[in-house]
């Protein structure tokens, strides 16, 4: 598999992708700082892979989602993303989506498309299912009377809904057929990735795990690529080719999923996996436990984000903020001191 | 230690009379909760799990009843030296409103609930809430855990405003909340989900409570806050005794912090062992395709995950028979679908129902 994945080609690629959110206070609104909400980050998503991004909470994984398609405006950066239409030449046509007019975003949406955390704020009470699934094709112009009716028929059928689900509302739902509408109606362009936000952490488990086994079955059906941002490191190790962990706006580690989950070298990714509870009684588990605070993004540490927590801090992580730099193939850590440590996976 | 029973559940109903029938939340459920002890509960939404607990503190909502059953708690005394006096009091009976229960509630049984929105007050802070639980039940909570156990137990005294607050932002800090000299003072909408809900496990710990009811306590937070958490009620469960109803889907809290499970699927027990029996030695189908549904850290991967098939059943059309069998990859035609399965011992205190283990 991972042989496979590799002669795959770059469909996204997010270089110093920066957002910062200015603090304002009083009725001027003059700003007094930024929280840094993402910053700096890059990685990049093969075509047909999963790359989850996980984190705690605060640490701007949503933010980073959100930034692709810009429903967030971000400070800076670029995401290259590779599109359907082809250039003169015959080839693929990539652009620097951050550069667009706003204008120009709208067919790029159609190929990058979002399911939410929430599947009942995130599904308008007062549509039927019919018109929440066909709205994206409404909005990019591409109703085709009877031919649209079929085609959402098919795709509810596809996520596991019925043909006579069509004429109902989201309330009618459980939340598990509720993230199905969700899933449909991201699914409703046909776009080659799909930004998922949380978007199991809301079900019941058994529903949870169905619904990871329908978008592990559209990936494979329609060649789809995730971005896949949870905090549950269980599901995303489960879902995800590969995994980048971010820490206070930044990636502190980005690799294969096994590679990452059980040799891990950022100090941060060894003690959260350590707190993952293991689903063995007799599993002694020896904690890292994590001194101090998650930092402050509007008031970072100086040097390495995570030196006040970490423990194996030296001088030098005081001071210089570490490099994010790819020390064995496609294991990328930004820490200075990953080559000399050897750290415990799961 | 010896483990005694703190609260006895006995063949308990909770019904709700709606306009389209009687739905069964709770059909005939039994339970013993040990001193010191975690009794670990999973199943799926809608079990019935929540309704057992909120059960427990009179607290079923409306049209909801208890229809039978009873639910003994043994009341702990005011210790007179060494030996453990309780009263049995009949949960059931009390008055949901009465002083007995309202003391109880809260102070000898705190809980944690799932929704951490709609269990705090908008319109006041976080500090507030936890001091308010402080003063409520006059408890004396501790200031340091480990170094001052013994001394902060046997004080239960009054205390004053200044107090309860330095013990709300001590609480707060426990939790993991950053600045909470600062933080005591905003309100729930000025918090995170994650710390709206460790300020409720502020709430319910800051009494030293006897039980501790915790539904889905840790869902929403992260494994470095769970983590701190999970510690955090041990700790205090070594340190005053106290029993612990965790219920929760995360297989690998409940495997971290349960010395016994039940396991509920429509309102009844189908099997309950010791954590590790019940890891290693599922007898029940619905627990073993539960068990196999998680996906959890370590087990790779990439296969797909077995789900259950269909949905839970209509509450008001249950399945005759075992509850469970158009479901049940192991369904015998003419007798799962016939005979209502009993509760049996199959092994030292593994209880199961299932006809899987009965000769009929």
């Amino acid at each position: 598999m991972t042989e496979t994945q590799n002669e795959n080609h770059i469909i996204l690629e997010v270089k110093n992708l920066k957002k910062y959110f200015p603090i304002q206070k009083g009725i001027w609104r003059k700003t007094f700082g930024y929280v840094k909400a993402v910053d700096d980050i890059s990685f990049y998503v093969r075509e047909g892979e999963t790359l989850g991004l996980v984190g705690e909470s605060g640490c701007g994984k949503t933010t980073a989602g959100r930034c692709i398609i810009r429903l967030y405006e971000p400070t800076g950066g670029e995401v290259l993303f590779e599109t359907n239409t082809l250039s003169k030449d015959g080839s693929p046509k990539t652009v620097n989506i951050l550069t667009l007019e706003l204008d120009q975003v709208k067919p790029i949406r159609q190929e990058i498309s979002m399911v939410f955390q929430d599947p009942i704020n995130s599904l308008n009470p007062r549509m039927s299912v019919a018109d929440i699934v066909s709205e994206p094709l409404v909005i990019h112009g591409k109703v085709r009377g009877q031919e649209t009716e079929d085609f959402i028929v098919q795709l509810l059928q596809r996520v596991g809904l019925r043909s006579d689900h069509l004429r109902r509302y989201p309330h009618e739902f459980s939340g598990g057929q509720r993230q199905r509408i969700g899933i449909a109606r991201a699914l409703a362009l046909n776009p080659r990735l799909v930004i998922c936000d949380e978007p199991v952490s809301a079900l019941d488990v058994s529903i949870q795990a169905q619904t990871l086994n329908l978008l592990q079955d559209l990936q494979q059906d329609f060649n789809l690529s995730y971005i896949f941002v949870a905090h549950d490191l269980s599901v995303v190790q489960h879902i995800s080719d590969r995994v980048a962990v971010m820490y206070v706006g930044k990636i502190a580690e980005m690799a294969q999923a096994e590679e990452l989950y059980n040799s891990p070298l950022h100090p941060y990714t060894e003690a959260l996996m350590s707190a993952v509870p293991k689903a063995d009684p007799l599993y002694k588990s020896e904690r890292i436990i994590m001194q101090g605070d998650v930092a402050d993004p509007s008031n970072p540490p100086t040097g390495c984000y995570f030196h006040p927590r970490c423990r194996y801090t030296q001088d030098i992580c005081k001071e210089k903020l570490p490099e994010f730099k790819e020390l064995k193939p496609d294991h990328f850590v930004a820490c200075h001191r990953a080559d000399e440590l050897s750290l415990r996976g799961v | 230690m010896a483990n005694e029973p703190l609260i006895e559940i006995k063949d308990l109903k909770v019904q709700f009379e709606i306009r389209a029938g009687t739905v069964k939340a709770v059909d005939g459920f039994s339970l013993e909760i040990m001193t010191g002890q975690t009794m670990g509960v999973i199943g799926e939404s809608g079990c019935g799990k929540s309704m057992t607990a909120r059960a427990i503190l009179k607290m079923v909502p409306k049209p909801g009843k208890i229809t039978s059953g009873e639910i003994l708690y043994h009341r702990p005394m005011k210790s007179n030296g060494k030996s453990r006096m309780t009263e049995v009091i009949d949960l059931t009976k009390l008055d949901a409103d009465g002083d007995i229960i309202r003391q109880i509630r809260g102070g000898e049984i705190g809980m944690i609930f799932q929704e951490p929105m709609s269990s705090l007050t908008p319109v006041y802070t976080a500090g507030t809430h936890v001091m308010e639980a402080v003063t409520l039940h006059h408890l004396m909570p501790f200031k340091k855990v480990g170094t001052q156990i013994e001394e902060t137990i046997m004080a239960h005294r009054k205390v004053n405003k200044e107090e309860a607050r330095q013990i709300a932002i001590d609480m707060v800090r426990k939790v993991g909340i950053p600045k909470p000299e600062a933080r005591v003072d905003s309100y729930p909408h000025q918090l995170s989900g994650g710390q709206r809900q460790r300020v409720m496990v502020a709430v319910a710990l800051s009494c030293q409570p006897h039980m501790l009811i915790a539904d889905e306590p840790t869902t929403a937070l992260d494994v470095s806050i769970e983590a701190q958490i999970l510690d955090l009620m041990r700790e205090l469960q070594e340190t005053v005794d106290m029993a612990i109803m965790f219920i929760t889907h995360n297989l690998g809290v409940i495997a971290e912090m349960a010395n016994e499970i039940v396991v509920m699927y429509m309102g009844k027990q189908v099997e309950r062992a010791k954590v590790v029996d019940l890891f290693y030695d599922a007898k029940h189908p619905y627990t073993r395709a539960l068990l196999k549904s998680i996906p959890s850290v370590g087990k790779k991967t990439r296969e797909r995950l077995a789900s259950i098939e269909g949905m839970v059943p209509d509450p008001l059309h249950l399945p005759t028979g075992c509850v469970f069998h158009p479901r049940c990859p192991s369904f015998m035609p003419g007798k799962c679908d016939k005979i209502v399965p009993t509760w049996k011992e199959v092994g030292t205190d593994h209880w199961v129902s299932c006809l899987l283990y009965e000769e009929v």
